[in-house]
């Protein structure tokens, strides 16, 4: 039977961004945009919708004059991703 | 990016490219701060070298002499802040590593006010570019670290071996000539030290930095 695939984390950008957090402390939504190649605005909506998982959170802040949005994951969003993972391997196991 | 159907395989680059991207902006940052600190400190030495050389014989400057190398904290800090882009992410073991940096830098600084002993400094840098080297599974940082090591050995072989040797040599104890500057055996003592110190950095932090830095720029 095929591991049934997490909607939430089975969205091509979502899944970047899970990435990305994954291997980092914390990231900035400048270092998200660029590594993703994603409109601010996309953007904006896809880590709204993984803060309301539980799987990141969202700190707002100022440097300088400057708002600021620092993203991180979570403990629970990093057991989803690697379950993800692990769902996406077993996939391609059985040739998919 | 837009949403639309992917195979696992796809979903698996993307994973692979975004984590190793990510990875790839924390190291190239890890080797700025081992380019900012090596230069610094080398600067430092220099100016040390140059203190000594003119300031020879003048026993009331020594602590002026000495001086510079106690700066390199300061300074390194400030061209961080002026050299360093905006730093928009931080990497997973980047807390690891500045609490190792902390307690090596506060140890190597009593250890040089206190004994001015250039081989413990030598092998507490090394330990630390050692150290960085396995926490971010950096093999050629490590083998930087390695190499400082061997090189770090230079400085008790000049002191227990070649300086005792040539001691016993004529001239050794009488001040030498070097244009127009006259240097006593205690200070050319030092400065042979320091240049040691200066190699040993360059190995450790700016060979390393260099490396990280076109390892990643190059990905």
């Amino acid at each position: 039977m095929f591991k049934e695939l997490n909607p939430i984390l089975h969205s091509e950008l979502r899944l970047a961004v899970m990435s990305v957090l994954l291997s980092v402390e914390s990231a900035d939504f400048v270092f998200l945009r660029e590594q993703t190649g994603a409109t601010a605005g996309n953007l904006s909506v896809q880590i709204d919708k993984l803060q309301k998982a539980g799987y990141i959170t969202i700190e707002k802040g100022f440097k300088g004059k400057m708002p600021r949005t620092t993203c991180s994951i979570t403990e629970e969003g990093v057991a989803a991703f690697e379950e993800y993972v692990a769902a996406l391997r077993s996939y391609i196991g059985k040739g998919i | 990016m837009e949403n639309k159907k992917m195979t696992a395989e796809q979903q698996l680059n993307i994973i692979s490219t975004a984590i190793n991207s990510s990875h790839a902006y924390t190291a190239r940052n890890s080797g700025r701060q081992l380019l900012t600190w090596g230069y610094t400190m080398i600067v430092m030495l220099a100016i040390e070298i140059i203190l000594q050389i003119l300031l020879d014989g003048n026993w009331q400057y020594f602590n002026l002499t000495s001086i510079p190398l106690f700066l390199t904290p300061i300074f390194a800090f400030i061209a961080t802040k002026v050299i360093r882009k905006d730093n928009i992410a931080t990497a997973n073991n980047s807390k690891s590593i500045k609490t190792l940096w902390s307690v090596i830098g506060i140890v190597a600084f009593i250890v040089m006010l206190i004994t001015a002993h250039y081989f413990t400094f030598a092998l507490l840098l090394t330990m630390g570019v050692l150290s960085t080297g396995l926490i971010m599974k950096e093999r050629s940082t490590t083998i930087c670290g390695i190499v400082g090591l061997v090189a770090s050995s230079m400085i008790p072989i000049y002191n227990f071996v070649i300086k005792p040797r040539f001691a016993q040599m004529s001239g050794w104890d009488v001040k030498r000539e070097f244009g127009p500057f006259t240097i006593t055996p205690a200070t050319l003592n030092i400065i042979n030290q320091e240049i040691m110190l200066i190699i040993i950095v360059m190995i450790l932090f700016i060979v390393a930095g260099h490396i990280l830095n076109h390892k990643y720029n190059r990905k």
